[in-house]
């Protein structure tokens, strides 16, 4: 099928990238000079302005199926939304980064059909990473009805040395894996836990949560540091906030930081700079618990990052925007480092596929998380799971029978309609098509 | 935005609006000639300063026609001159009566209208009624304000109204209840009219006479604290003392919020209100400090909570002689001639919110002493107050305190220099008093004297301290300012 994808920025290259084998991406780019490294990919790239009918129709939006906006204006996004869906594009997308205009927006008006916010997106993220020290990912699939985490186990936790049947985990969460020194382990009851194994849950977001607390030798983590109070760092406090968690927040623009102050009444807002070591040591400031450093440069981010991590901060998230410091990030020493892009562009491209809702990799791709509603035609309907006979690195984590959410033993059997979170090892995914 | 260089006072454009404002306020004396009528009375010391301020108004106005309207900068002049002479037009009727001298009379006036209540008169029950009338009549127009009223009124002052209200208005900001300030100028009216009416009602019902009721009512809901008895509210019954309480703590109150709260049914904006609940707290305070230091027992709660309010709210009244109080009760009192009542009410002083706002400004600096980067805005009621208005405040405070400073030592120079002996108490309640626009002070001054026997240039200085502080400072002060002429 055809799909447009305005601006080729970081996120439109990184969609027309996921996207380019399997449909017609037709690529729209304003500027020229960005225009010449479109040519690696196999993608139509069109010069143009995106939100103007004749370059749209150039595109051939009469017939499209998916028209994707995500320029880094986000008006623009809105105006070429609506232009597609008035040539006749059946799915509209449009990435903001404002979240007052999801406000504005309800589905389907203006012409755009789905909304995607980069700062809630990103905000969200890192909210979830910031409960407990422990937990490394985080990811919610099924409307939130399914939680995933990634946790890791210290050596003093009261569960190393126990096999994992007698680890009295909550029925309603499931142990998809164990990730131990790059290891993949899908595991079974014998296994022994070990120090420094990460656990991948699957259930409930209460089972998830209680079992995580469980495992954690810390209490929720009520000290909390923002440094850089831009989009994403309030956006952050503010869904902090319900959870009774004030943060204080590190924000460099004197103006901003009086605005965050009259907005975020129960927060500590500091005027300074999150790379100022004297500053951040003079506040006592590396005696938070968790720290997300989420100013809009990079290197900055790395250094206070760094910087806070020294000062004794026991979980340093970090934002980064160039693609190539990800993995850099995290080698140095920061805990975890959060790519919006990475993060939008995941869930642009869950907007188009077609069965799969939303795909999650970890550990450096090598496993998956799947959500995925299963076909009518897949051989393992009404077959009790204990019998499928599934590929060894496959794991179904989770059922979800439209609001009844199931964690599958070896007696639960698929039903059409139903969505499955998999567990996956990259050879057992590709076994999947065929089998749901 | 005005641009700085074109700044300078359009002196003809002010002249003209205070030429207006003179012309209509001439109407008030027609209150003064209907009562002289029915208590037959001489009418003609009415009837000339309302044709002078007529006749002079309307001269002034043809003389200076024009199209301009008045800028920001206009306001204060317009506001300050039209105090300044309908003062003068407000003292006539006393020196056409031969009761006072016009020093005297302009004293007395002046105190009228900036609802000081400061009295020169020893034996006000020796005056005609009429005039009796007019005194607390002046207090009663003082109040709400004569800039508000004319606003209210005149169609024509549509425009350059907001200036003007705003150089007038008790408090650090006008609360608009309508997008036309007019419309807010004659809700606040309203509200006033209807709760004098009310007043004058329970004042009845607590066995006044009605002439009695309405002079007390003018001058109680205005905060302003005339009697028309030599004894003031001890002459008074107790039950007329509890209807004036009740009614002193309203005019203290924030009229646009107590509209609100009667007429929209929105009685959270004045209860849930930071500047309310203070200010009642501090009334309850002080009170309670006063009461304890009386003496527990029914009468010294009466008393207490009588003065506490009297001259907190800044009206005056005495229900005791305060002034044979121990030093401890003085001092509250003194302390308490600072505060005022809430914004946007008919009380003078400094205002509990400012009072509010310093405190904050006071703990929020003291905190970034220990933690010189946070960044903390104050609140008010949930609201962000702008550092622009806090530093508004925080200046008008010690311009406040200045000029008390000032005022006391040219007072105490200028009584020494005729031999006067006045205790540093004195001095400074007098001023205290004036510039708050409160009325008695202690000893000399106190409730049940007067400041007749003030020489000339302290009663001057005086005078000039209440018309300061009604118009709280700065439309005054920029006067003097050279900047203000030469722009």
């Amino acid at each position: 099928m055809r799909v447009i994808v305005i601006g080729a920025g970081e996120v439109g290259w990184s969609t027309a990238q996921a996207l380019q084998a399997d449909h017609d991406v037709v690529l729209i780019e304003k500027n020229p000079e960005r225009f010449e490294s479109l040519q690696h990919l196999d993608v139509l790239a069109l010069c143009g302005n995106g939100a103007s009918l004749k370059t749209l129709k150039e595109a051939g939006a009469e017939t499209a199926e998916i028209a994707i906006a995500c320029t880094d204006i986000d008006e623009v996004n809105i105006v070429a939304c609506a232009a597609a869906k008035q040539l006749g594009t059946k799915l509209t997308i449009a990435r903001v980064q404002d979240a007052e205009y999801l406000q504005t927006w309800k589905r389907g008006y203006l012409g755009v059909d789905e909304m995607v916010c980069s700062e809630l997106i990103t905000a969200q993220a890192i909210a979830r990473l910031m409960g407990l020290r422990e937990i490394r990912a985080s990811e919610e699939f099924a409307d939130g009805k399914i939680l995933m985490t990634e946790t890791i186990i210290e050596e003093n936790a009261p569960i190393v040395g126990l096999k994992l049947k007698d680890a009295a985990i909550p029925p309603q969460c499931n142990v998809a894996s164990i990730l131990r020194q790059g290891q993949v382990i899908i595991p079974r009851g014998e296994d022994i836990l070990q120090p420094n194994d990460r656990l991948v849950l699957i259930g409930t977001p209460v089972a998830v949560g209680e079992f995580n607390r469980r495992l954690s030798l810390h209490p929720v983590a009520q000290e909390i540091l923002i440094v850089g109070g831009g989009r994403i760092g309030f956006r952050l406090a503010q869904l902090l906030q319900p959870q009774g968690v004030h943060p204080k927040i590190i924000e460099i623009n004197e103006e901003r930081s009086r605005w965050l102050a009259e907005n975020l009444p129960q927060s500590i807002v500091f005027h300074g700079d999150g790379t100022d070591l004297d500053f951040l040591e003079q506040e006592g400031l590396g005696k938070a618990e968790i720290a997300a450093s989420v100013m809009g440069i990079d290197e900055k981010n790395l250094l206070c990052g760094l910087l806070l991590k020294r000062l004794g901060v026991a979980k340093v998230i970090a934002r980064v925007e160039d693609p190539d410091f990800v993995t850099i990030f995290e080698r140095v020493g920061i805990d975890i480092a959060v790519h919006p892009r990475r993060l939008i562009a995941d869930e642009i491209i869950s907007f188009t596929r077609g069965r799969v809702e939303k795909a999650l990799f970890l550990e450096e791709n090598r496993a998956e998380v799947l959500e995925i509603e299963v076909s009518p035609k897949s051989p393992l309907l009404g077959v009790k799971l204990a019998q499928a006979q599934l590929p060894a690195g496959l794991l179904v984590g989770a059922i979800v029978r439209g609001e009844r959410v199931i964690i599958p033993r070896g007696s639960d059997a698929l039903r059409p309609k139903d969505r499955v979170i998999l567990f996956s090892t990259p050879e057992a995914a590709r076994e999947i098509e065929r089998l749901l | 935005m005005i641009r700085r260089w074109d700044l300078s006072v359009d002196l003809r454009a002010a002249l003209y609006v205070v030429g207006t404002l003179i012309k209509w306020l001439s109407l008030t004396f027609l209150l003064p000639v209907l009562y002289a009528l029915i208590v037959r009375e001489d009418l003609f010391p009415y009837v000339l300063p309302g044709l002078i301020a007529l006749g002079g108004g309307w001269l002034l106005e043809r003389a200076t026609k024009t199209e301009q309207d008045i800028r920001w900068r206009e306001g204060f002049l317009v506001v300050a001159l039209v105090w300044l002479l309908v003062a003068g037009l407000g003292a006539l009727p006393f020196v056409l009566w031969g009761a006072l001298s016009p020093l005297d009379a302009y004293f007395e006036s002046m105190s009228g209208f900036t609802t000081t209540g400061a009295t020169v008169i020893a034996h006000v029950e020796e005056l005609p009624r009429s005039l009796l009338l007019w005194r607390a009549f002046t207090q009663w127009l003082g109040g709400m304000g004569i800039i508000v009223l004319a606003v209210a009124i005149l169609s024509k002052l549509g425009v350059g109204g907001t200036q003007l209200m705003d150089a007038e208005a008790p408090g650090p900001t006008l609360e608009r209840l309508t997008p036309r300030i007019r419309e807010t100028a004659r809700l606040l009216w309203g509200v006033y009219v209807g709760l004098t009416g009310l007043n004058i009602l329970l004042l009845m019902g607590s066995g006044l006479s009605w002439f009695d009721a309405t002079a007390h009512a003018f001058t109680t809901i205005s905060t302003g604290g005339f009697s028309t008895r030599d004894a003031g509210f001890t002459a008074l019954p107790p039950l007329a003392q509890g209807v004036t309480m009740l009614f002193m703590i309203i005019g203290g109150l924030n009229f646009a919020l107590i509209y609100r709260a009667l007429l929209r049914r929105q009685s959270a904006a004045l209860l849930h209100e930071t500047e309310t609940r203070f200010y009642l707290g501090l009334l309850l305070g002080a009170t309670l400090v006063l009461w304890v230091h009386l003496g527990l027992g029914w009468e010294n709660l009466r008393h207490s909570a009588f003065q506490a309010i009297s001259i907190m709210t800044t009206t005056g009244y005495a229900s005791t002689d305060f002034d044979r109080w121990a030093p401890l009760g003085k001092m509250v009192l003194l302390l308490l001639m600072f505060l005022g009542g809430c914004s946007g009410s008919t009380a003078g002083s400094i205002k509990v919110i400012r009072t509010w706002l310093v405190l904050r400004f006071i703990g929020r600096e003291t905190q970034r002493v220990i933690h010189p980067r946070v960044v903390r805005p104050i609140r008010v009621s949930g609201r962000v107050i702008s550092e622009e208005t806090v530093r508004a405040v925080a200046v008008f405070s010690i311009f406040y305190i200045t000029i008390f400073a000032l005022g006391s030592l040219i007072l105490l120079m200028d009584v020494a220099r005729r031999g006067f002996d006045l205790s540093i108490l004195e001095a400074a309640s007098a001023v205290a008093a004036t510039l708050g626009n409160v009325g008695p002070g202690f000893g000399m001054v106190g409730p049940m004297s007067t400041y007749a026997d003030l020489p000339t240039v302290s009663k001057a200085l005086l005078i000039f301290l209440m018309w300061v502080g009604r118009l709280e400072i700065f439309p005054v002060i920029v006067l003097f300012a050279r900047g203000y002429w030469k722009g």
